[in-house]
């Protein structure tokens, strides 16, 4: 269990940790889609590249974000002593 | 139970169940073909399409009824972080999204991401800020989150009151298309099927709540992956050669520009604030696939975007599934899982999406109107396409019609499959819509009960009583979402409007309950109706024809005006006890006991009795 003391800075570590993994994922799920018909006169395997982004890019992030966020905060948890008993 | 391995809390034959189950479904389609090549009718291979499934996931539901209350309303919390995230991706999609965001995304080309994109990126929202605290504290329902968290028994009513509002919208829309698409497979009237897809419903959940939800909701999700790409996969082998329909949509996509290019389809541009989502009606082309901004202009674009994603992250549905976990880290790992699983359906949805439309733009478009291929004459017998051209004439793109909700089930009609995988697209719909509704209806019954009927008495409650209540509200639930959905109305258009208002009343309140400790019951109260009131009456506006704001952009004012209201009401009232403040405390750090679970636990020691 984590020691009374050691609440603040966890909070404060996994703080940053929600704003380093949402702000960037959440800025560019706004402004990508606006580069979109710019990107589609170029090609990446064989997709136009706005389409590639926008569709299978954006989707792509989403998931390795949520993973690489799931790995952190775990992370973060045992370097505070904040984890679960189990 | 906390000191427990979380491997040991799973079910231990959840794989060979869900194995069992797989192979069944693939024995019905084989079934239903074989009795298709044999002559039966494919009316009869539409029942059996039915019928088969469905009982399925009724066999799941019967199978799991209980007499335990942390059974019946969080299923145990011994789901899985794989499988309680799968059933979350299939529930944030729902049969609607399935069907009418496929039908969306082939009528509108690129611009229907601003609603996809939204789903996953909701997910996300919801895992880093809000699931692992809400399940830390355990709540069954968010409305019983909120009231426990600021200690509010007036907040919680009004919680109760507001929330089921986007719920109910959205699991009128399910039941509604649920009745639509078993009528298409049955060949019985929507209008018959509609309340027994909702009878059906209540029979399955009944018994079981939460736990006969998860578990069934399971098996349904193998249905809609195997719906979703078995067709897509086999146009995908037939038309490129290779079987990874997601990958391969890009390079059709391609085609479909250069054909679109070649033959002059003009470039339209939208108003800057317009969002024109197709209606489920027959709809024509007309627009470049992947040109954006064509119907839903660019400055409403990304606020469609964020006021999905947040009325995603704030829909109670969905929160409260990760109460079913074991722990913290797994509710965590269900939350990826959840992300993962969204963006496979939706890259299937966008492939089956691109594959038809090269179907359209190569065999149908710029075709003489008296020489159109057999599969496209068969969706205008069916009413699902229509061209407005006759004798030799060309057609051109804008005089292509199509039916948002058929286009799911026009692929395996335009690559030629049997009848019997028609019937499993349409299955599969049925058992995303299924699924969805399910979900939306055990959220509503469980704060009809625990929330409206027993209260602050809920958790003192004998678990006999606590679970009669929990039955007869949901039945009456099941038969009010009955009624509602034989209302006429688009289910689109009303999962958009429950977005809304999610993203408006619910999700500031949920994100500063979790972020802000000067937070007070009196500015969660104050946020819930500013956001509920002005989300509505704009939407109320606009189908009178008084504000030309289309669903979802009500959300970019209300849910602002929600979150200023909830911390100026919040500073000009009493700070919150020293209680509230711990209470936070506990529900920020993973590690100890759930703390409902430890409320309950010490109740039962002090008071015995019936147990929980």
């Amino acid at each position: 269990m984590i020691d009374w003391r050691d609440r603040k800075p966890y909070w404060r570590h996994t703080k940053w940790q929600m704003t380093a993994t949402l702000l960037p994922f959440l800025v560019g799920l706004v402004v990508v889609p606006h580069y979109v018909d710019a990107l589609n006169t170029k090609r990446f395997l064989g997709s136009p590249l706005g389409f590639f982004v926008l569709c299978h890019g954006l989707l792509i992030i989403a998931a390795v974000v949520a993973s690489v966020w799931v790995n952190r905060q775990d992370a973060i948890d045992r370097w505070h002593g904040a984890q679960e008993d189990v | 139970m906390a000191q427990m391995p979380a491997t040991r809390l799973a079910h231990p034959r959840v794989g060979l169940y869900l194995g069992i189950y797989t192979s069944l479904m693939a024995a019905i389609v084989i079934l239903a073909l074989l009795f298709e090549q044999l002559g039966l009718s494919s009316r009869l291979i539409g029942a059996l399409m039915f019928v088969g499934p469905v009982a399925l996931f009724a066999t799941f539901g019967l199978a799991l009824t209980t007499r335990d209350t942390h059974d019946y309303f969080a299923a145990g919390r011994r789901v899985p972080a794989a499988i309680a995230g799968s059933v979350t991706a299939v529930s944030a999609l729902g049969g609607v999204g399935l069907v009418s965001l496929t039908g969306a995304l082939f009528l509108m080309g690129s611009d229907a991401f601003a609603i996809l994109l939204g789903i996953p990126g909701g997910l996300v929202v919801m895992a880093v800020v809000l699931v692992p605290y809400l399940r830390k504290f355990g709540a069954y329902t968010i409305p019983s989150y909120l009231g426990g968290r600021l200690d509010s028994p007036t907040l919680r009513i009004v919680a109760a009151a507001i929330l089921a509002v986007p719920v109910l919208l959205i699991l009128i829309a399910e039941v509604r298309l649920g009745g639509a698409l078993a009528g298409r497979l049955t060949g019985l009237p929507a209008a018959i099927m509609t309340p027994c897809i909702a009878a059906l419903l209540a029979v399955m959940l009944v018994g079981g709540g939460m736990r006969a939800l998860t578990w069934s909701s399971a098996a349904k999700t193998v249905g809609v992956v195997l719906a979703l790409v078995v067709p897509v996969t086999i146009a995908a082998v037939e038309l490129s050669n290779v079987p990874l329909p997601q990958i391969t949509a890009g390079n059709m996509a391609r085609s479909v520009l250069r054909i679109e290019v070649l033959r002059g389809v003009p470039l339209l541009q939208a108003a800057p604030w317009m969002v024109d989502v197709p209606p489920a009606e027959l709809e024509a082309l007309g627009r470049r696939f992947l040109q954006m901004f064509g119907s839903v202009g660019g400055s409403a674009f990304s606020f469609v975007i964020v006021i999905v994603l947040c009325g995603v992250a704030g829909m109670p549905t969905l929160i409260a599934r990760t109460a079913t976990t074991p722990s913290v880290l797994a509710s965590r790992t269900a939350m990826a899982w959840s992300v993962i699983f969204a963006a496979f359906l939706i890259l299937t949805m966008t492939a089956i999406a691109v594959y038809l439309r090269f179907l359209v733009s190569e065999q149908v478009f710029a075709k003489p109107a008296d020489r159109l291929p057999g599969w496209f004459q068969t969706l205008m017998q069916q009413g699902f396409a229509a061209v407005d051209a006759k004798g030799s004439v060309p057609v051109s793109l804008a005089a292509i019609s199509f039916s948002r909700d058929g286009v799911l089930t026009a692929l395996p009609i335009a690559i030629g499959l049997p009848s019997a995988f028609v019937g499993l697209a349409l299955a599969g719909a049925l058992a995303a819509c299924l699924a969805g509704a399910a979900a939306h209806m055990v959220t509503l019954a469980a704060s009809l009960t625990d929330d409206i009927v027993l209260g602050a008495h809920a958790d003192t409650t004998a678990a006999s009583s606590h679970l009669t209540v929990a039955r007869v509200a949901l039945v009456i639930t099941a038969m009010a979402a009955a009624a509602l959905a034989l209302m006429p109305a688009d289910p689109l258009q009303l999962v958009l409007w429950g977005l809304t208002v999610s993203a408006s009343a619910s999700f500031p309140v949920l994100i500063l309950s979790v972020l802000w400790k000067r937070l007070t019951a009196m500015g969660a109260i104050a946020a819930l109706l500013v956001g509920f009131v002005v989300a509505v009456g704009l939407i109320l506006l606009q189908q009178l024809g008084r504000f030309d704001i289309h669903a979802p952009l009500p959300g970019i004012l209300a849910a602002p005006l929600a979150f200023a209201t909830a911390i100026c009401v919040s500073y000009v009232t009493p700070a919150p006890s020293r209680a509230a403040l711990e209470l936070l405390r506990d529900m920020r750090v993973p590690g100890g006991e759930t703390l409902m679970d430890r409320q309950r636990r010490l109740h039962r020691l002090k008071h015995g009795g019936e147990t929980h």
